[in-house]
């Protein structure tokens, strides 16, 4: 009966991890990345200074958004963070009536720097790439990729409590890393960035499905609420929209009203959204940072623009709406200081080492069971080469977006848009490298060449930009530092790993691949 | 605070780690009796809890508890990789004897060490393990 019930859900593991493994693979790589969003907002724009002031950015781009939008229907204004480049704008524009065709959305945003003026950096999506892709994907329409990523994220959960079920020796031999042992290093190797990072996997995996769960699963929200807007309404509240007056009036200063809504809302203000600028009924909303809380979903406060009088409040949300908004909180982990986030992003990368580590034992297992391994059947070798392509190259097409933003002319046309085609580009690459080339060779060159892209880019930096590794360490700047010193220690993982699989020659009659780097896989490669 | 719970953590799986016969070996060059065994793991449950107690302390009853779930698993990975990647102490008799314990062809363990025994699960367990050997 046990054996029974085990020898099921270790197939229920085995192909629950697979068919959706590539996806999950990406989908954890860049949500690790993603944890450091705003760190590489600002290393992806080097030539901007750090915001020493955040109260005189905010004047300039109230300043800004006067001269250049003083017509919007409605202002956002990111406040900078320590980490930030600068406070992020932008507005809706007030529709034409007739005429005029709308305006692009490059127009209605800007980048306000340190100093407070408008900057001119380079034209990059920066950390947002990773966020957004992390539930997004790209090129495709938004509610295909949530539908995906979300389906990916539940045979994830399957997989993981199978997984336990399957390995449930791994809670005894947890500390056991038998290396250099072909398929035995491999599942040790799965098994211990499983196992070390499992509560973080199932919180990651659990509270995921929750940020997309009102679209997996509508059933509670339908059978409750008959109109979509008023479900809205209860989760996010927000003040009356007040009509237009069409009497202008001057905006009060926005620095004392985030001053003020601070000590209301207990916390750093995040975030600045002003409706009607300009007009008596202008409105100011104050929410708190995301950063400075566990729940996802920010308290606000609203005052007249005019006066600088607070009108409302929001409500203390109720238990489920507070419950959704934590655990939204737990997942993004916005509201970690550094030490959380380092230990998010190593829980990732472990998890992405899981995810990998699994991909790879598929073949490892099977290929011993091979009647004739030098012709294995077709399903072993799409699995084989998809590795190549998805573990292999999807994280040297990561590499290859990030000297993109280092390489591509500021001036470029579209030159966000290019930096990640440039992604895609390398990515369609490797996997025709890895359709063509036999996978022991793809393997090395595609790690290899990724851990060279990582670690030449901090020698970059030094060399051609103003946040090389030594200046930022002489002027006490130490995201710079922490993020080129992240790519040194990736690109020599990358590299060692590479070593290994180059110089891996099979041991015994039936040829292998790869089979030996499993330490400098726990040592930490993978984006 | 927290730098004393991340400690008190790391003690903790130390202490789970000593006590298991080819960790003990391996490093204290000594197989742990089944008493110390057992006082070994009641101090790692009692420094898990000072950890706990020393994070929560350090970091409140919101972030407190999180935090300690990361330590616990950093502290783990860290454990893990010392144990596996740093070499251990030149080997005695009993030292080299560990070596061939861990690779599975050591000699079978005393029956004293049965559940902890590497050698048993791995090399001599009669049940053959179907899901343990699934990818």
């Amino acid at each position: 009966m046990s054996k029974g019930f085990r020898q099921s859900q270790a197939q229920l593991h085995t192909w629950s991890g697979l068919l959706l493994g590539w996806v999950l693979f990406v989908v954890f790589a860049t949500g690790t990345i993603a944890f450091w969003r705003e760190p590489l907002n600002r290393w992806m724009r080097p030539e901007l200074a750090r915001v020493e002031d955040p109260a005189g950015v905010l004047h300039g781009a109230q300043a800004f958004l006067e001269g250049s939008a003083g017509d919007a229907t409605t202002w956002f204004i990111t406040l900078p963070g320590v980490q930030a480049p600068g406070a992020q704008v932008f507005w809706i524009p007030r529709p034409t009536t007739g005429g005029a065709p709308a305006r692009g959305p490059r127009d209605t945003q800007a980048m306000i720097g340190a100093d407070g003026t408008a900057v001119a950096a380079r034209d990059t999506r920066g950390g947002e790439f990773f966020y957004r892709f992390h539930f997004d994907l790209y090129y495709m329409p938004v509610i295909y990729a949530r539908w995906l990523v979300g389906i990916a994220a539940m045979f994830m959960l399957v997989a993981i409590l199978s997984g336990i079920v399957t390995h449930k020796k791994i809670f005894r031999d947890f500390f056991t890393l038998r290396r250099a042992k072909g398929q035995r290093s491999w599942l040790d190797g799965h098994n211990a960035t499983a196992v070390l990072g499992l509560p973080f996997h199932l919180m990651m995996t659990y509270t995921g499905l929750v940020t997309l769960m009102a679209m997996l699963m509508p059933w509670a929200t339908v059978a409750n609420y008959d109109d979509e807007a008023k479900l809205f309404d209860a989760l996010f509240p927000h003040v009356e929209a007040v009509p237009r007056s069409g009497t202008p009036a001057p905006l009060v200063d926005l620095r004392p009203l985030v001053r003020d809504a601070e000590v209301r809302l207990g916390g750093p203000a995040g975030f600045v959204e002003v409706s009607e600028p300009g007009d008596a009924a202008a409105r100011v909303t104050v929410s708190r940072a995301p950063g400075s809380m566990l729940d996802s979903r920010a308290p606000k406060v609203t005052y007249d623009g005019v006066t600088g009088r607070p009108i409302w409040t929001s409500p203390v949300p109720r238990a489920a709406a507070r419950t959704a908004g934590v655990m939204v909180g737990l997942h993004a982990g916005r509201y970690g200081d550094l030490l959380i986030r380092w230990l998010y992003f190593l829980g990732g990368v472990a998890g992405t080492v899981m995810v990998a580590s699994g991909l790879v034992l598929w073949t490892v297992k099977r290929r011993e069971k091979l009647p004739d391994p030098a012709r294995p059947h077709v399903g072993f070798r799409l699995v084989e080469r998809l590795n190549v392509a998805v573990v292999g190259g999807f994280p040297f097409a990561v590499a290859c977006f990030f000297w993109a933003n280092r390489l591509l002319p500021p001036a470029m046309e579209s030159r966000a848009a290019w930096e990640v085609h440039c992604l895609f580009m390398a990515w369609v690459a490797a996997t025709l490298l890895a359709t063509t080339a036999r996978p022991a060779r793809a393997w090395a060159a595609l790690l290899g060449a990724t851990g060279a892209l990582l670690a030449l880019i901090p020698l970059h930096n030094i060399a051609f930009t103003a946040r090389g590794i030594f200046a930022s360490i002489a002027a006490g700047d130490w995201m710079p530092v922490g993020a080129d010193l992240t790519f040194l220690v990736f690109g020599a993982a990358f590299l060692a790993v590479a070593r290994r699989v180059a110089r891996f020659r099979p041991a015994g009659r039936r040829p292998r691949r790869t089979v030996a780097p499993t330490n400098a896989l726990l040592a930490e490669p993978a984006e | 605070m927290t730098a004393l719970g991340f400690l008190a953590a790391i003690g903790a799986f130390a202490m789970f780690a000593l006590s298991t016969d080819a960790h003990a070996l391996a490093r204290l060059h000594v197989r742990p009796t089944g008493h110390v065994r057992r006082r070994r793991r009641a101090a790692a449950w009692v420094l898990v809890a000072v950890a706990f107690a020393a994070i929560v302390a350090g970091r409140g009853w919101v972030y407190g508890p999180i935090l300690w779930v990361g330590a616990i698993m950093a502290a783990a990975a860290i454990v893990f990789l010392s144990l596996n990647f740093l070499p251990a102490a030149p080997g005695t008799a009993r030292g080299k004897q560990r070596s061939g314990v861990l690779a599975g062809s050591g000699p079978a363990s005393p029956p004293a060490d049965r559940d902890r025994g590497y050698d048993r699960r791995r090399g001599v367990d009669p049940r053959p393990g179907p899901a343990d050997r699934t990818g």
